[in-house]
């Protein structure tokens, strides 16, 4: 059965006569790592705000765990919100030490396996301020998942880090979500990195929800994936509905788009041929998040 | 809330601020009792009698006691170290984001960050008689009164003036939670003693005097306030420390933090 992690119901903030989130209503299921896209401005910070309590909620509801959202939920929540910060005087294991205390985690071992998750042990008696950004961000991980929360919530966390930083995040947020089963709400302005990490996205435009798709859906509606083209449409379908449990679509008498990118098409293409079939060719189809993104903005901005 | 005062303090133990203003008080009490002088700003009438005793005569531990008490309204500027580390540096570091998204609710925050100065406080104005004591042992000077006597002192002084030094310090986080700026709540801090003082010196407005909190603090330390108006000036002091952190609490609640 899917568990509801967080759900944001009719959710409305202001301030001063600008609507920052106008009714929004959102969902995150278990094991969701949610990416959340939007312009500047759009409210995506402001959620997040709103769901840390760091922003007083005005009107609507929202439920953690399935309950209404207060401070006893939110121990089982870790965030990044905007920037990272930890107090600059003290070192990374102090700062996280610090946490412990805070958060009543009596087992201070687990500081330095965090620490270590978190790739900073070469840094551990270094002083926050004397982190670089990368580094910092990485310590904001470290702060944030201390606790062991079940519900993240990362406000742009790949800001600044270098390519390999980023990779890394990526995996840092992958294995977060894969080992330790933690639901992750993020934002980034790195399409393409939210892409690949994500497993649903939200694009938010002027406070509003404006679209929610899991990432195979987006993959259905970009045509992304495997692109063949046959002599024989209709005993190819046969050979890969018989041989692959990916989802296909026949585009033409010509062509079918198999809706996955982890297809190997060398044994693909053996097996149609072996079947008879010509193969024309197999060719890769990739449109991007980015390119669904200025797509539906264009078409809002347009109405 | 117990976890945040622990929290607190583990932060404290790893500043080097609060070891300063450690050294700066013990030497100040020293220098007070090993001279043989009193210092800080005074804006309380010291009874002459206790003023002559001071001027006339070796000193003894009592007088020490006296003398680091009178001077002790400068200890106040001092502590405004302790109220930077334990709250301001949560605003200007922003890591009230960590803090108040641990599940602490706003009333611990704000009550564990009070009872952290007024600790903080105490213990040092605690260490600051003893050190006068123990110049005064040093010197092998004559207790002037017995033990207990100089040693209830020695605490009620503590008690007394590390309460009335937190009150500002708690008008302080307000006027923190509503600036955001540490500087304006650490000016604050040092103009409100001098502030009340000049104005009822000059507007003469008899009520004033309960919102003096340092100078009531030394009138108290000195027997200056009669018994039947005490309970004034203590009612008073809580009235306005619930207030203040009722204040606080309903501030951080509503803010956009």
């Amino acid at each position: 059965m899917v568990k509801t992690i967080l759900s944001i119901n009719n959710v409305s903030k202001s301030f001063g006569k600008y609507k920052a989130i106008d009714n929004l209503n959102l969902s995150l299921q278990k094991g969701d790592i949610y990416g959340l896209i939007g312009s500047n401005g759009a409210g995506k910070t402001t959620i997040m705000r709103l769901i840390t309590q760091l922003s007083p909620l005005q009107v609507g509801e929202i439920k953690l765990f399935d309950q209404k959202i207060n401070q006893q939920a939110l121990k089982h929540v870790g965030s990044i919100i905007e920037t990272p910060v930890a107090f600059e005087k003290l070192t990374v294991k102090q700062n996280l030490k610090l946490i412990a205390i805070q958060r009543g985690i009596n087992d201070y071992d687990k500081i330095n396996e965090i620490i270590n998750f978190v790739g900073l042990n070469e840094k551990d008696n270094t002083k926050a301020k004397n982190l670089s950004l990368g580094q910092k961000q990485r310590l904001g991980l470290a702060i944030a998942i201390l606790p062991d929360p079940d519900l993240l919530v990362l406000d742009e966390p790949i800001n600044g880090l270098d390519p390999s930083g980023i990779i890394e995040f990526r995996q840092l947020l992958l294995r977060l979500n894969q080992e330790k089963q933690v639901t992750i709400l993020i934002s980034s302005h790195i399409l393409t990195e939210l892409y690949q990490v994500s497993t649903r996205f939200g694009f938010i435009y002027r406070g509003q929800l404006i679209k929610q798709i899991s990432k195979d859906d987006l993959d259905r509606v970009n045509q992304s994936g495997l692109m063949v083209t046959v002599n024989n449409v209709s005993k190819a379908s046969q050979i890969i509905d018989k041989n692959y449990s990916k989802k296909f679509t026949v585009l033409n008498d010509k062509n079918i788009l198999i809706h996955s990118l982890n297809v190997d098409s060398s044994e693909l293409n053996k097996k149609l041929v072996m079947n008879g079939v010509s193969v024309v060719s197999i060719t890769k189809e990739e449109k991007s998040l980015e390119d669904y993104y200025t797509n539906l903005i264009g078409e809002l901005e347009n109405d | 809330m117990i976890n945040q005062l622990r929290t607190d303090f583990y932060r404290l133990r790893h500043t080097w601020g609060i070891y300063i203003t450690l050294i700066v008080t013990i030497a100040y009490s020293v220098i007070i009792t090993l001279n043989n002088i009193v210092g800080g700003i005074w804006v309380v009438p010291i009874p002459t009698k206790i003023l002559n005793r001071l001027s006339n005569k070796i000193w003894t531990i009592k007088d020490g006691l006296s003398a680091v008490s009178m001077s002790s309204t400068l200890l106040m500027y001092v502590f405004i170290g302790i109220f930077v580390i334990t709250i301001g540096y949560e605003f200007s570091q922003k890591t009230y984001k960590n803090t108040l998204t641990s599940g602490i609710t706003r009333f611990s925050f704000v009550v564990s960050k009070y009872i952290t100065m007024l600790l903080n406080i105490f213990i040092l104005m605690l260490i600051y008689y003893s050190t006068s004591i123990l110049v005064g042992l040093i010197n092998h000077r004559t207790v002037g009164v017995n033990w207990i006597t100089l040693l209830t002192d020695a605490l009620d002084f503590s008690v007394v003036i590390s309460f009335f030094i937190s009150i500002a310090f708690g008008i302080a986080i307000v006027i923190l939670l509503v600036t955001g700026s540490i500087v304006v709540s650490s000016v604050f801090i040092v103009l409100f003693p001098i502030i009340i003082s000049t104005l009822s010196q000059f507007v003469k407005w008899s009520w004033l005097k309960y919102f003096d909190f340092f100078s009531t603090a030394l009138k108290i330390a000195f027997g200056m306030i009669s018994s039947d108006q005490l309970w004034k000036y203590i009612l008073i002091s809580f009235i306005v420390l619930i207030l203040t952190v009722g204040s606080a609490i309903l501030i951080i609640k509503n803010k956009e933090l």
